[in-house]
């Protein structure tokens, strides 16, 4: 393949199938976005549910930890 | 505070500021690559979605550019990969953006019908590239910055879907 077979391939693949690249934005995505924001729910994975499950147990296991967290704050 | 610094602490301002920036570029780079209008919005919008997600790991010192490309770009290959051909090869497009009449328009027209056939029946990895560089042509550099492959990778992918699209329509009975 020279460069000769490689731009008459790309102006024939040009002809067939055209160029997009001057296609507009269909106007401000913005809000669309928005409303994608505002319906995805918070997720939680296995490893947030884990470390609650980690936490809980700590405490009960040492409840005497908690008025020394509490005094951190 | 810098805007890049403000988005990847999570501020929902420095997000809309950096969207109303870029959605034009990452669109047009999308539908670059699925040829379909209507996939491709959803794919910025999914694509912009995953980026806002994504803030925390964000390097205020890197391109956002550049970034948000990347992720578009990996997202419209999944998007390709799953639709099998989602190429639009159809006659309706062609009517969308008519081209010029051609003297041999009858020959050409075989010769086009299948070199869609072709394009549509290259591998997802060679027809981005064939569509970024041949089609639209996207710099070597750019297109390498978004698959995240050098530059001589894309000359190679490059290569590859020139000497395959050859050989399909070789296949075809049409000679380049």
């Amino acid at each position: 393949m020279n460069d000769h077979d490689r731009e008459k391939l790309a102006a024939l693949l040009k002809s067939a199938l055209p160029p997009m690249r001057d296609r507009a934005l269909p106007g401000d995505l913005w809000p669309k976005m928005l409303r994608r924001l505002d319906r995805r729910p918070v997720r939680f994975a296995w490893f947030d549910f884990a470390l609650a499950g980690m936490a809980a147990a700590g405490f009960i296991a040492f409840p005497s930890v908690i008025p020394w967290i509490l005094f951190q704050f | 505070m810098e805007l890049l610094e403000r988005f990847a602490g999570g501020e929902i301002e420095a997000f809309e500021t950096l969207f109303q920036s870029h959605q034009a570029d990452v669109y047009r780079w999308v539908v670059c690559l699925v040829r379909d209008p209507a996939a491709a919005e959803d794919l910025t919008l999914e694509a912009f979605w995953r980026i806002y997600r994504a803030h925390a790991r964000f390097d205020p010192a890197r391109c956002f550019g550049a970034w948000a490309r990347r992720i578009a770009t990996n997202l419209a290959m999944e998007h390709l990969r799953k639709a099998g051909r989602a190429v639009m090869v159809g006659e309706e497009m062609l009517e969308a953006q008519p081209c010029p009449p051609a003297p041999d328009s009858a020959v050409l027209a075989d010769t086009r019908a299948a070199l869609r056939r072709a394009f549509a029946s290259l591998p997802v990895k060679l027809e981005a590239v064939a569509a970024l560089v041949l089609l639209e042509q996207q710099p070597y550099t750019e297109v390498a910055s978004a698959l995240g492959i050098s530059v001589e990778a894309v000359k190679s992918r490059e290569f590859r879907a020139v000497r395959l699209l050859r050989k399909e329509l070789k296949e075809m009975g049409v000679e380049l």
